[in-house]
């Protein structure tokens, strides 16, 4: 079966950047209550680059701001603060009910340098050609991860938490969970693999309907998009089984 | 088990000076604290491996007055389930090289391995291998780094790190939902028994 996967494919994933901890003060040390129900998680829709006046001066797209806060279960400044023995001990026991962490996902943008490929030398035990990916961001990325720390330093502040610890960087190139593209869809067959309706442009009853048709992964988690794509790929493909035209 | 991974009178002594030192805490802690290291090998690190990684737990997670350590939490005998269960052969091989590099730091510092080192000893063994945790650059910083991960991790989710330690109020059965008021404080719930899985 003829591919066009090897020489056509680009991946692109969001990136989840930058993170900031931070602890309320006035809650350190507080005394333990039942948290479960609260509002502790949150997450910020993306702000940027909505209109003129959310414009930002070197990025566009955007990205959402994700985060937690309160009494769980599992201490999140355990693996945070530094120390050992007593002074960490009891750190991590009055940080408790006290901390916040907030992270940023934003949408990387395509590139056609991002891709993944036959491996044309290397081929596992089975002799099937292993995938190789190459995948980096680009200068977008890095500025909007600029903004994701300002943006976060600013509601830190604002809200009355101290700051503990920034981490600017994002998360290693793939290591984000939201494996999207490789098959990208499009009108014209020499730049994507799968015409809008999913559907391969070489091989007419090959239908790719999960995340691969994506151009872009955008900054929102992806399975509604996923299922709402899926579904449109479906419609097409009764209606085109009904006109025998598959 | 070879007879360097047999705990010698001289650690036994070790642990029994930690026992002086330790008699301010209460009963139940005191007994946790002062176990003797297990002599017997792991499922996957060996006696000594297993007891160096215990004794290492305990200094970065001690008993105090408020709970027990990661020795009574039994985070050294968790992380060596994991490392048995774990099909990944450098990652399991990398405990073995972390547990010995702690101890050649240990030779190196005070001439002798980290179970026949003092209790003054350890904590200034432990002082320097934390030194650089916010950015490893030796090997002994990576070590301590993934150490007091696991440990953290493996105490915190233990029923003493849950319950004795941070005295976790949730995952009970909820009467009424306050919502967020704060003026309203809830009657303590009473803390589910169990996660003996450790």
């Amino acid at each position: 079966m003829k591919c066009r996967l090897p020489s056509a494919a680009v991946r692109s994933i969001d990136v989840l950047g930058p993170r900031v901890h931070g602890i309320y003060k006035q809650r350190i040390g507080a005394e333990r209550s039942n948290e479960d129900g609260r509002p502790g998680g949150f997450y910020i829709p993306r702000f940027r680059n909505l209109d003129e006046k959310s414009k930002a001066k070197d990025f566009i797209r955007g990205y959402g701001l994700e985060g937690s806060s309160g009494q769980e279960m599992f201490p999140e400044d355990a693996l945070k603060l530094a120390g050992y023995g007593q002074a960490y001990k009891r750190k991590v026991r009055d940080h408790a009910g006290a901390f916040l962490y907030m992270y940023g996902l934003g949408e990387v943008l395509p590139r056609y340098e991002n891709r993944v490929e036959l491996d044309p030398q290397v081929k596992d035990a089975w002799g099937i050609p292993v995938l190789r990916f190459s995948y980096k961001y680009g200068d977008n990325e890095k500025k909007m991860c600029a903004d994701m720390v300002a943006s976060m330093q600013e509601a830190f502040a604002t809200s009355g938490f101290e700051i503990t610890r920034v981490d600017r960087d994002p998360l290693t190139e793939g290591s984000s969970v939201h494996e999207l593209g490789t098959a990208r869809m499009g009108d014209d067959p020499k730049t994507s693999v799968l015409n809008p309706f999913l559907q391969s442009h070489d091989v007419k009853n090959l239908f790719v309907v999960d995340g691969a048709g994506f151009v872009s992964a955008a900054c929102q988690n992806p399975t509604w998009t996923i299922m709402a794509l899926c579904w449109r790929s479906c419609d097409y493909l009764a209606g085109e089984l009904k006109r025998g035209e598959l | 088990v070879s007879g360097a991974d047999e705990i010698t009178r001289r650690q036994a002594l070790t642990v029994a000076a930690g026992a002086a030192a330790a008699a301010t805490l209460p009963d139940a802690a005191l007994a946790q604290a002062t176990k003797p290291v297990a002599p017997a090998a792991g499922k996957f690190l060996s006696a000594r491996e297993l007891a160096i990684l215990d004794e290492v737990a305990e200094l970065i997670i001690p008993a105090d007055a408020q709970s027990g350590g990661a020795r009574a939490a039994k985070c050294a005998e968790y992380i060596d389930a994991r490392l048995a269960e774990s099909i990944d052969p450098l990652w399991r091989q990398s405990w073995k090289d972390d547990l010995a590099e702690i101890d050649e730091v240990s030779t190196a510092m005070f001439g002798r391995p980290l179970l026949d080192a003092s209790p003054a000893e350890r904590q200034k063994l432990m002082e320097r291998i934390s030194r650089n945790e916010k950015s490893p650059k030796e090997n002994v910083d990576h070590s301590f780094v993934t150490i007091k991960w696991w440990v953290a991790e493996a105490f915190y989710t233990s029923k003493i790190g849950i319950h004795d330690e941070l005295q976790y109020q949730g995952n009970v059965y909820i009467d009424e939902f306050i919502g967020t008021d704060v003026s309203r404080q809830p009657e303590r719930a009473t803390a589910p028994s169990g996660d003996d899985t450790k």
